[in-house]
């Protein structure tokens, strides 16, 4: 109690500029990958793509980043057990801040492909077994927290590849691809606005403190007739955009015109990705920032239930957006380049299926790696046959960035943790 | 950081083989011209267009071994591997058969009774047709790539594969009539110049052949 006494603003301190620079590491690296399936299909300019990102990752961080905030900073760790010496957990999340942001600018430095994810569970995991107590972490919700790292992949290539397929039957395989393009996309359109409302709605803005009731009986029919109607909305707007686009005849390429239309498309995924991302990640950075803040400022108490302050998440969506407009867009363009074989048709399927699956992560509160989802949703679309070429060893190296990264969150973590009990007591 | 997005799509085989169906086009355009030098018996010409033709044949070989080293076992490919490595093999054997035909003009300086030269020209139009519409096909790769091997780009390939079976069958028809033709001249020809007319005539028309092959082996990957 006294140290939280003494040091407390030092520790808040010390606890919102890590947590600012983890957001910035999230801002300069992941949001690439989010990202890059639109700039790659050359559906969004990289320029574009910036802008999208700054104000959909922002959004999507404030309105829906609420759950898995409290799952990282409550949900991981039984916080009942460290009443009498709350100072242990400031401690650990502050370690476990600086172990993830060490680990990202070591695998940033060699190159290595590494989740923000991962890093910061591993490290929070780590420190409560190994410096706290075993019986300190919730076990439990760790498993299903690593469950969902291995079935938000499966998903989103389940969700992929129906999307994929249903554009072949409806859109291309047809007499006139572009014109049943013009008339189909804008129910895509809708789905995308539809999909993204709803989970906000349902999960994510309790902490606004909004009460929606329009009377439709439960929370979920208010939630479904609000997002019906946004999606409406976002597809109208989406259809006036493909109003402007003219059928044009090209030799190398006849479907050129159809992909133009799946253009529009994507630019919504985008922002329905953005939005996705920054609603899962922006916890990483601040999920240990709420623990420490909530500490302190209660003096000392560790209470389980305790509201999220807008201000934290308003840190994290702001280091995300800095990350981003300073570093972020460079490695945009990096992967960007790299994805050329991605036309909008591919990406929109791959992107909505990650999106969908990372917001509905979001929603129930379990933090996912997008990557990762993202490399699960390719997949979907190359088993229906929609890419020329998929390296099938990638997902080895997944599996082994995840046999790497838990492990060295958590032996940093604890690193850390000793030696700020050494320095504080 | 690395992403594994980035290395996640490897690189689509499908534009190598059009490239490479491309050059075997071109090889037997370049056939054609030589075969026109031999007749107006410009051996220079034919030298030159020789070497040009045996350039387009070793650039094919070279893209060939490409394409199979692009392709590791790693790969989960749209279309299956072995198809279509075996297409590209198909399609090097129309270069193969074009270096063949060339030669007896070249090393031994055959030349034709001129009044086999219309008929010869007529083969030579329609077995440069019969490559023509070969590649027109492959290049329907991608196309059909796109729309998802739906039955629409099936049905618009299947009809350019049947006019492509009618122009082969064109072409052995021509060329039997060539050597029908040739069989009158016999008595005015030397006896070893006789026996590589019949054989130039028939190298010919493989190429039409070969170029059936590759239609075949194209209507088998779409059946997929």
């Amino acid at each position: 109690m006294d140290i939280i006494a003494a040091y407390g603003p030092q520790f808040l301190g010390l606890a919102c500029i890590a947590g600012f620079f983890m957001a910035w590491g999230i801002g300069a690296n992941d949001v690439a990958n989010a990202m890059g399936t639109s700039v790659g299909s050359r559906a969004l300019t990289i320029r574009q793509a910036i802008v999208i990102a700054i104000i959909f990752e922002f959004l999507g961080a404030y309105l829906a980043g609420g759950e898995v905030t409290a799952t990282i900073r409550k949900g991981i760790i039984d916080p009942e057990l460290l009443a009498d010496s709350p100072e242990l957990l400031v401690y650990g999340m502050m370690s476990a801040l600086f172990a993830a942001g060490t680990w990202l600018m070591i695998a940033s430095v060699r190159g290595w492909p590494v989740s923000t994810t991962h890093s910061i569970v591993g490290a929070i995991v780590g420190f409560a077994a190994v410096g706290i107590s075993v019986d300190s972490v919730s076990w439990g919700q760790v498993g299903t927290i690593a469950m969902s790292w291995v079935v938000s992949p499966l998903l989103a290539g389940v969700m992929s590849f129906a999307l994929f397929v249903s554009v072949q039957k409806l859109i291309f395989d047809t007499d006139d691809p572009f014109a049943q393009a013009k008339r189909l996309i804008p129910a895509y359109i809708w789905i995308v606005g539809f999909m993204v409302s709803m989970v906000t709605l349902l999960k994510g803005l309790k902490h606004l403190g909004l009460d929606l009731a329009f009377g439709f009986g439960s929370q979920f029919g208010n939630a479904l007739v609000l997002s019906a109607l946004i999606g409406l909305v976002i597809a109208v707007i989406g259809a006036i955009s493909l109003r402007g686009i003219q059928y044009e005849a090209d030799e190398d390429n006849r479907f050129a015109s159809v992909e133009r239309v799946f253009g529009v498309l994507m630019v919504f995924t985008a922002c329905s990705m953005a939005f996705a991302h920054g609603s899962n990640d922006v916890a990483n950075a601040v999920g240990p920032l709420a623990a420490v803040a909530n500490i302190v400022q209660s003096g000392g108490q560790v209470s389980a239930v305790a509201a999220m302050p807008a201000w934290i998440l308003l840190t994290g969506a702001l280091g995300i957006v800095v990350g981003l407009s300073t570093y972020g867009w460079k490695v945009i363009a990096t992967v960007g380049q790299k994805i050329t074989e991605l036309t909008p048709s591919r990406g929109f399927a791959a992107t909505l299926a990650a999106a969908s699956t990372v917001v509905l992560a979001s929603g129930t509160g379990l933090p996912i790696s997008t990557t990762h989802t993202l490399v699960g949703a390719v997949l979907g679309v190359g088993l229906a046959r929609g890419i020329a070429a998929i390296d099938l060893r990638v997902i080895g190296s997944i599996f082994a960035s995840w046999l790497i990264t838990l492990p060295a969150g958590a032996i940093l973590a604890v690193i850390f943790f000793y030696t700020l009990r050494g320095i504080f007591g | 950081m690395a992403s594994p997005l980035g290395k996640l799509l490897g690189r689509s085989p499908i534009a190598p083989i059009q490239r490479h169906m491309q050059l075997a086009q071109e090889s037997v355009q370049l056939l054609c011209e030589l075969i026109a030098a031999a007749m107006d018996d410009d051996a220079e010409r034919v030298t030159e267009i020789h070497k040009l033709l045996t350039g387009t044949c070793a650039d094919a070989r070279t893209l060939r071994h490409e394409i199979r080293q692009e392709l590791p076992g790693g790969l989960l490919l749209a279309m299956p591997r072995p198809d279509l490595l075996t297409l590209v093999d198909l399609q090097q054997r129309i270069c193969q058969q074009t270096r063949r035909t060339a030669q007896p003009l070249v090393v031994r300086g055959l030349r034709l009774p001129p009044a086999l030269n219309k008929g010869t020209e007529k083969l030579c139009t329609q077995v440069a047709e019969a490559a023509g519409s070969t590649l027109a096909a492959i290049r329907e790769l991608d196309e059909m790539l796109e729309q998802g091997f739906g039955r629409h780009e099936r049905r618009y390939v299947t009809r350019m594969l049947d006019a492509l079976g009618r122009q082969v069958q064109r072409c052995n028809a021509q060329q039997l009539r060539l050597a029908q033709q040739l069989r009158k001249q016999e008595d005015k020809l030397d006896a070893l110049d006789g026996l590589f007319l019949y054989q130039l005539m028939q190298e010919l028309n493989a190429i039409a052949d070969q170029c059936g092959d590759v239609g075949e082996q194209l209507h088998l990957l779409l059946a997929q």
